[in-house]
This record gives structure tokens, sequence and C-alpha cells, in this order.
């Protein structure tokens, strides 16, 4: 999601130490650099000689003495809107979901909002067991509806049909109708499962997809296999093949599922240690598996003397054999079938519209080509998850479990201990007695070379006063040049005292300030003061003086916007400031024992600092004077 | 962001509502507005689109009048705005054989961007709907879920809390922070878009 | 918690009449039966006739500067809905002025007018007719530009843009925030969706056979195929009953324009 200007991204310190390190934890206390004047104008020369994002890269070691720039590559993945970076207590220092390990709390249905228990949810195959489905044409969520109830007086009359209200696809376009308005899943399932022949109980076909209990055709045959000899087998195979001819050809599923058996009697047949439940039950991967392969290389060397010496060597290892009967899953692809296909597409009844796209066919059977075979989908299962420091381990949000809560036994948000930034622009550059520009510029087009100030507020959301320190390179970096200024660079903010404070005073305090600082024109940013101040936030003021766009000239802007704009990268013209902020405060001894434990005096005050970058989205400049 | 209004473009209510003199409000006895509420100006909001009682066989010449106990057609919560343009219409649908329509519920600190069209049976709270999106009928979108620009949700869809809607038709695309909804930050800017408006 | 006070009366015109400086009020020819806000805004020189038991919404607009506009039976258009094109800028959004000084009756004075668009008529040269046939649903904010053709049971959703000599075909529907070109045609039975020109899909009209998964499933378990479903059409007759009891309940609650009502 872009977001409009004026926006404000902070930083995620993991993307300098991309490997979760323990030494990082102390990173937030030992603050890596201390800005100063010195090192802002250090940066700024920096800067001037390094424009190319590319070589940023280069010289990673005196990555901690560059200027933040927006604009590289890596800042991509550290980048992220204040609302979504967390803060893990224990590291002291800002998570973002690059640096947290989720585990999930609850399975949940988006659309009837029920949970699933995970126990159901492998079961399920990951999708509502309900009567959710997604229209398998446009993904819409789809509805059971009534076709008998036309006249609106027999409610409660089947038969019934799945339809989307938005594409208008409804089950009858693939010729399916159901009995009853409940357990559509089930009622689909049994339709469209081919995976049982009627021969067999009657209990897998209704379990859905619950492939661990289906018996393999074969699963007979094969505790005969382990004694009979080599020309029985052949024989016992020969014969199952032909009971196999007349098995219609089986469905996507049923394929996979019978093949999935076969092999995985394979398995336990050809391993060496049959009696291994683990073999049969976790099929290739299992370390039954590695067992089996191990064996052979075992048997067949001398080194089967070490590996399970009391076991006597097979004079013959078993080998595996393919799948050789549709029954198993084999299939032999026709020559008919594609000349079916290809002569089907440019028919009139078919055509571009009968295809189905590849977008729907992601979600379907394999076998699906076109769009009277699409089969509705059962809604895909959403997760409420929990969240930890990926280097501590500790716990940072934990969401409750029900689906329809909102609230959170744990949430430890990067906005309840950092300041939260917001921009917006002053009015009117006092400087400036310019006419045409509207009381607030327009942050979509701001012109080059015109002095611009913006107001930067930093909310503090903790209980203690935080001190700021904001640095900024004077010159942005990139091809465009902005000169900025930071008028207050040092400043206060009060503590966050009390939530009910915050509510009386927000709707009365801030506004009286505001007008007051609007309506008195006299009010002039100046170097060194704070603008604005209120209980547990603070606004500051930033000069900005956007470059030019590369090309543009004075004279001819108008003429070559086209070409400008051609010649620059994308978003070459917006600006963003990268700002550092280092940030000191008094936590209280005690809340520190609370979440560390370590021991420490209590009525003691211990310092604190965390350091991060920020970066001010101001606007987009205009390619023309 | 609101344009810069003339003055006295909002009429401001007892309870801090501020709507704007060119917005397009049907039977107003059938909304009821929690309180600092922003409707601006060409923003149609159908409150004449009520639940009829069920045993009303009125002719069609004479509507009933809603005396004693007007069936309300639309709520919304505090610190709710709605934009531009944007379409508030009750859902409605056949049940029964009757067709009527039914509440269209607003929660508090809701978005509602430019031209969307609403026809939802309800929006939770912090709920963004972004500019030009449309919300069919009877769908439901929970607390601090967001409805990108220019996004159709379709008519019965459950967007779920935190979740990010988007396309056509929109499907889940991603979520929004834990943080989102904090005051002052990315869908808690209901107050800041609240003060905001009117102002000279 | 409070009931919203009802805005001012000058912004609730008690017609859709205009001044004499105002754009000029398009004659209608409205059926006794339709239903018209009193908020809808008509105007242009060229007649604008609506059918039986057509539902217009508050704040729909009818624009009909380029040539006639003909609504059909049984059509409901919604809010800020705009048919025609406003002259000069297609794209305007603003609501004729509203100061209802003087409330002429609006359909009476039908016959007087109705040579008036024949003379303008030639005087702009070719005059383009907008259709929209029986049975149409026309969504908020969607938009009809002049020369359209919209046919019989077509759903035209929120935030559409049926362009210039555009033909929607019978029982289609073009989904919310979709555009029909210039010229462009979508068939009949068809379903526009996605964004920009959208995606197409034919809808069922007929009985289709079960899907194949269905057919192989029925012949592993050796069941009979299951019997044929019903004809993709009974879903349309469905959703055209729906819509006529809607336009009913509409046509009960909407408030009617005074003259426009002709009971």
């Amino acid at each position: 999601m872009s977001r409009p200007f004026p926006y404000t991204y902070i930083s995620c310190p993991c993307a300098d130490t991309p490997v979760p390190d323990p030494a990082r934890k102390r990173r937030s206390r030992e603050s890596p650099q201390k800005p100063t004047p010195e090192r802002n104008t250090e940066t700024s020369e920096d800067q001037g000689e390094t424009k190319q994002p590319n070589e940023k890269g280069q010289d990673e070691d005196e990555d901690e003495e560059q200027t933040f720039d927006p604009r590289s590559p890596r800042s991509n993945f550290s980048l992220y809107p204040p609302e979504q970076l967390l803060y893990c207590e224990d590291c002291h220092q800002i998570k973002c979901p690059r640096c947290i390990t989720e585990e999930i709390v609850s399975w949940y249905c988006p659309n009837c909002l029920f949970e699933t228990p995970s126990s159901m949810v492998r079961s399920d195959g990951g999708r509502c067991g309900r009567n959710c489905f997604n229209c398998p044409a446009c993904t819409a969520p789809l509805a059971v509806s009534t076709i008998e109830n036309v006249t609106g007086n027999s409610s409660g009359q089947g038969p019934w049909v799945l339809s989307c209200s938005y594409c208008l696809w409804t089950t009858l376009d693939i010729g399916i109708k159901f009995d009853k308005p409940t357990n559509i899943r089930s009622q689909l399932q049994k339709m469209t499962d081919s995976t049982t022949a009627p021969t067999f109980d009657a209990r897998s076909r209704q379990g859905s997809r619950a492939f661990g209990d289906l018996k393999s055709p074969l699963s007979n045959f094969a505790s005969i296999d382990e004694q009979s000899n080599a020309g029985e087998r052949d024989a016992e195979q020969s014969s199952s093949k032909e009971d196999a001819t007349p098995t219609p050809h089986l469905g996507a599923e049923a394929r996979f599922a019978a093949l999935k058996n076969f092999y995985r009697t394979q398995i336990s047949e050809t391993s060496n240690s049959p009696n291994d439940p683990l073999s049969s039950e976790f099929g290739f991967s299992s370390p039954g598996a590695l067992n089996r392969l191990m064996s052979l290389y075992a048997s067949s060397s001398r080194l089967s003397g070490l590996y399970g010496g009391n076991k006597k060597p097979k004079s013959k290892p078993p080998v595996m054999r393919e799948a050789l009967t549709a029954s198993e899953g084999l299939r032999i692809a026709s020559e008919d079938t594609d000349t079916a296909l290809i002569e089907r597409i440019p028919s009139s009844d078919c055509g571009w519209d009968g295809v189905a796209s590849i977008t729907q066919r992601t979600e379907q059977s394999p076998d699906v080509r076109f769009v009277d075979e699409l089969l509705p989908l059962p809604v895909l299962l959403r997760t409420k998850r929990a969240k930890r420091c990926k280097s501590c381990k500790h716990i940072l949000v934990k969401p409750e479990t029900k689906p329809q809560s909102t609230r959170f036994r744990i949430r430890l948000i990067a906005l309840s201990y950092i300041p939260l930034p917001t921009l917006r622009p002053l009015a009117q550059p006092s400087a400036s007695s310019i006419s045409g520009l509207g009381p607030t510029p327009d942050l979509n087009a701001l012109s080059p070379l015109r002095p611009y100030h913006v107001l930067l507020t930093l909310k503090n959301h903790m209980f203690d006063p935080v001190r700021i320190t904001l640095a900024t390179p004077s010159v942005t970096p990139g091809s465009v040049a902005t000169k900025v200024t930071v008028l207050c660079p040092q400043f206060e903010i009060g503590a966050n005292s009390d939530v009910w404070d915050e509510a009386l005073q927000n709707a009365t305090a801030p506004l009286s300030d505001r007008i007051t600082g609007m309506r008195g024109g006299e009010k002039v940013p100046e170097a060194g003061k704070v603008w604005e101040k209120g209980r547990n936030w603070t606004t500051v003021v930033l000069e900005v003086v956007p470059g030019t766009l590369p090309g543009t000239q004075a004279e001819d802007g108008r003429a070559s916007d086209i070409d400008i704009a051609a010649s620059l990268q994308k978003d070459e013209d917006v600006l963003e400031i990268p700002v550092f902020v280092h940030m000191e405060w008094d936590a209280e001894a005690q809340l520190e024992q609370q979440n560390v434990g370590k021991a420490s005096k209590p009525d003691d005050l211990v310092a604190r600092e965390l350091a991060y970058w920020m970066v001010l989205g101001v606007g987009r400049i205009q390619a023309s004077l | 962001m609101p344009p810069k209004a003339a003055k006295g473009e909002y009429i401001e209510t007892d309870t801090g509502n501020k709507i704007s003199r060119r917005s397009q409000i049907h039977g107003t006895q059938h909304i009821i507005l929690g309180g600092k509420t922003v409707i601006q100006a060409e923003a149609v909001i159908r409150g004449d689109l009520y639940r009829l009682p069920s045993t009303a066989s009125t002719d069609p010449s004479n509507p009933p009048q809603p005396s004693n106990a007007p069936s309300v057609a639309i709520t919304v919560g505090r610190y709710s705005y709605i934009s531009k343009s944007a379409v508030l219409r009750p859902p409605s649908r056949l049940h029964r054989g009757v067709h009527s329509f039914y509440p269209l519920k607003i929660g508090d600190h809701v978005f509602v961007g430019e031209s969307a069209v609403i026809e939802a049976a309800s929006l939770g709270n912090h709920v963004h709907v972004g500019a030009g999106a449309t919300v069919g009928s009877m769908a439901i979108i929970k607390d601090f879920a967001v409805v990108l620009d220019g996004a159709v949700v379709p008519p019965g869809m459950v967007v779920p809390s935190w979740c990010v809607v988007g396309g056509r038709p929109a499907r889940i695309v991603g979520e929004v922070g834990e943080g989102y909804g904090v005051e002052g930050a990315e869908g808690g800017m209901a107050r800041e878009r609240y003060r905001v408006v009117g102002r000279p | 918690m409070a009931t919203l006070k009802p805005p001012p009366a000058s912004h609730r015109s008690s017609s859709s009449s205009h001044t004499p400086t105002g754009p000029p009020k398009a004659p209608l020819k409205v059926d006794p039966s339709a239903t018209i806000a009193d908020t809808a805004v008509f105007q242009g020189t060229y007649p604008v006739t609506v059918g039986a038991g057509t539902v217009i919404h508050p704040r729909a607009r009818f624009y009909a500067f380029e040539g006639p506009i003909f609504v059909g039976d049984g059509c409901i258009i919604s809010e800020k809905a705009i048919i025609g094109a406003a002259p000069g800028t297609s794209a305007s959004t603003r609501p004729s002025p509203s100061s209802s000084t003087g409330p002429s009756p609006t359909s009476s004075s039908t016959d007087v007018t109705l040579s008036t668009p024949q003379i303008q008529g030639q005087g702009q040269g070719q005059e383009t007719a907008t259709r929209i046939s029986y049975f149409v649903t026309i969504g908020p904010h969607s938009t009809v530009l002049p020369g359209a053709n919209v046919h019989s049971s077509a759903t035209i959703e929120s935030l559409v843009t049926i362009n210039r000599y555009a033909d929607v075909g019978a029982h289609s529907k073009i989904c919310s925030g979709c555009q029909v070109p210039v010229n462009g045609s979508v068939p009949e039975w068809t379903v526009v969706f996605g964004s920009g020109v959208g995606q197409r899909r034919k809808r069922a009209r007929i009985a289709r056979e079960p899907a194949p998964a269905v057919m192989v499933a029925a012949q592993v378990a050796q069941l009979p195929v299951p019997p044929p479903a019903p004809e993709g059409k009974i879903i349309e007759d469905a959703r055209l009953m729906v819509l006529q009891k809607e336009r009913e309940v509409l046509g009960r609650m909407i408030v009617p324009a005074g003259a426009g009502k002709k009971k």
C-alpha cells in the first residue's frame, strides 16, 4: 500500500544486522552513533560523493556512519509504517515483521468466522468444512440459495445451489445442485469423490480427504507378496492388472490418493524393517525411508557388519516397482484427449470465454481446462498468530483465540515506546509571498528551490519524558538534492501521564494551540525553538528546500516535462527525508525489574536510549519551477 | 483529507456532528449519528430506505408515517467520516417473500472515502473504506479492516478484523499491523480528521 | 446520540425545476406508475421518457442535451447515476442549482415542449438517443453516456461507465467499477467483471451437464449420474422477481416528485 503524502516510515535496525545476533541486544544501550553537528556535516559530504545507492552496499563496514538512504534497495526491507512495528522490552529494540517469528494461535474461516480446531485443519485441507465457498470464476464468496424459492412463499425448500452474487456464477453452471442447504462441503465431496470404489467401506468416503484411512486396493497383495516368490508375484500382478481394466480413469484427487497409497505400500514392502511403524505412517521423508535407503547400501557393502550386524543381510534387496495399473494411480495419456481439447477450444460453444484462465486453474485440479469444469472452492482458513522476538524468544503479540475478538493478551507495539511521528505542511511559508499557492502547499507538486516549512510532531506514549535529538543530512540522498534543516534538533517530549487527560485534552488543547499558531500570522519558525508543545507531544519545524529534478532548467521547464519524467527513475521525484532519531529517557527501575528480571536497585532511574532512522515522505517535486 | 471549504460549509449539531450544507441526506428521521461525525458535500445518505413494519401493506400512494417509533435505517458511530460524494444505502434483500431494507450500521472512527458506495450490513469500528470502493449489499466489514481504494467487496462478503481487502472482486490481500488504530497512527486519525473539518 | 436535523429547505428542492437562468429542464414523459424521486435531476433539450414501474432514486441525473433518453419499464436508476452527458464537460458533478422559485409542473408540460427538441436537434445536427430497455438496474455513481444502448434485464452496478455508443446485451451484468468502451459491445448473458475493461464470463442459460469431476466420481462409485440440474435461466428468473419486489417496495418509500407522481 503506498500512502498519500505526507507519510512517515520507521526503519527497523535489523536491516543493518541481517543475522539475528545476541550482540544486537546491547545496541540500544550503547547507541551506535551520537548525532552531532559534525557528523551531520560529515554525512552530508559523504552523501555528495556517494549519490548512487548501489555504492552504498560496497562499504558495509562504514554502514553505521552512513546516512540512511530511503532509496537504497535495502531500505525496502527495513522501512515500515510505524503501526506495523513491534518493540521487544527485553532486547530494547524495535522489531519489524522480519525480526519476529510467528506461531499460530487459532485457525478460522474468514467467511463464517468460526474457529476450526487445529485437529481438524489437516483433514479439512486447511479449508472451511462448512458451507463457505469461493466462486471458482471470480473468487467472491458464494451464497447458498434455493432455486424453488422463486415465489418466496415456500422457504426451506430445495434444491439448493451455490451462487456468486458478483459474477453470477452458480453451481448450475457446472450442473450441480444440492439437496439440503447444510453440509455443502460434504455433499460436494460425495459428488466429486472418486477416491473409493463401491466395494470399500463407506466410512472412508465420508471422511473428507482423509487419505490416511484409505486402504490401497493392493494392500491385500502386499502381504502376500512378502511371502511369495518372484514368479508368483508376477502372476499376482497380471491378475491385478486384469482386475483393474474395468476401472475407469480416476479423478485427480483419487489418483493422487491411489499413488500415495501405492508407494506407501511399496515402501513398507521393500523396507528391511517392515515393523517400523514410521514407514507406513509418514511416507517418504520419514526416518523409515532413510532407514530403508541406508540398509540398501549397507546390505550390499561390507559395511553391513557395522550397521545392524546382528541382522542378516538379505540375499536380494527388495526393489520398489512403479505403479502399473489404473487403480494404482497410473494413467496413460492418450492422444485423443489432447486432440479433443484442441478441437474443443475453438468450437463455438467454448471459445475464449469457455477456457478457464490461468488464475482459475491454479486453484483447481490439474485436469481442469474449461470453465464448466470449475468446482467451487472451500474457503481457505486464516490464522491468528502470536509473534515472538526472534533473538530473545519473548512473546511480543498474542491475540485472543476467538476469531471475532480484536483484543490482545499481549501487544507490545513500537508506538507504545517510540514517539509517533506525524508530519504536516505549515500553511504558508512566511518568507514567500508568491500568489497562486493555496493556504497549504500541494504536496503532490512541490516547487523546486522554494522553501517549505514542514511540521514534525512527535508524540510520546511512554510514561516517562523523553529527550529527543534529531539529525538529518543537510542534503537528501539521491539525485535530487533537497536541502533540509531541522530548526530545533534537540527537544523534550513530556510524559504520557494519563489516558483520561489525553482524552479530555485532545479535543480542546491542541486545537486552540494550533489556531493561535495559525491565526497569529506573526508566528515565524525560529531556529532553536520548538514550534509547539503539548502535554506529551512536541512539534518542530523542518525547513525544506526541494532540489531541482535533473535536467530541469528554470526557463524551459514546461516544454521538457515529459522528457524529464522519462529520464527520471520511478519515484525519483518523491521527496523523502531520512531523519535519525535518538531518544533518551530515564526508565524506572521497577519496570526494568519486571521485564528483565535483572537485579537493580529500586527507586533507581535507569537511563535508556534508543536510536533509529525514520523517513519522512514530504511530497513529490514538480518538474518545472 | 478534506478540502478547504468556505466558512460555514458545515453545520455543527449539538453532539458535534459536522454536516456539510451540500450533503444530500434523505430520511433524516431514520438516521442516527453518534456525534462528531463528518458528512461531506454531496454525500448521499439514504435514511428513507428504512425497514417497513412487517405488517405494513399500505397502498403505494401513502407511505407509512414513522410517527411513534421511527425505525432506524442508518446508524453512524462517533468520529466517523463520510467523504465527498459517498453513497450510504441500507442493504435490502428478499426474505420469506418480503423484500425489505435492513439497517446499515457504521461504527466509530470509520472512514468512507470519496465516491465510495456502501450497501453493507455493517462496518465495524476503525474501518477504512478507500475512495471509489464499493461495499456490496449485506457485506460485513469487521473492526479494523481496510478496504483499499477502488475495491469491490462483493455482496455478502465478510471481511475479518485486521484484514486488508482489495481488488475486484475484493479478496484478502494482507493484514494491517498490530498498531493499526492507535490514536494518531494509521487507522487512528479520526479525531484529527474531525478536528480539521470546517476550520478556516 | 441525536437524530439528525433535516437540512435546510433550500437544499431539498421540492421539484426538479430550474430557474430561467439555469440549464434547461428536459421535457419529461413519465408513465404514471413510475416513481421518480423529487431530487432526481432532468436537464436538457430533448425529451426523457420513463416507462411503467420504473424507479428513479434521488440524485439521479438525466442530461438530454445530445439526444432523447428512453428508459423502459421496470428499471431502477440509483443515486447519482448519470444518464447522458452534461453539456461541455461530460464529467460535471455539480447538480443543478436548485432554487425553487417557480415550481413548474413537471410532466404536464410535456406536450408543449415536445416540439422543442426537434428544432434543437436540427440545430445540433445528429441527435444521439440513449436507450435503457426493460428491467434494467443502474447502480449508484454509474454513468451511461449518450448513444449507449442497454438492453433488457441488464444490470449495471455502481461506479460503472457505459461509454458512448456502447451496447450492453440483455441479461448481462457490468460489475462495479468496470467500463464498457466507446462503441463497445457486451453480448447478452455475459458478465463483465474485474478491473478496467475486465474479464468476461458467459452465464449459464440452459441446463448443463454435471462437471466432469462429478461424472467421474459417479462412474467410479458406480452410482447413477446425478439427475440434471435445472436450467441456469431459473436463477435469472429469480433475480428478476426479486427486482420486481424491490421496485414495489421502493415505489412506496421514495418521496416522489410532486408533479412527477400522477396518481
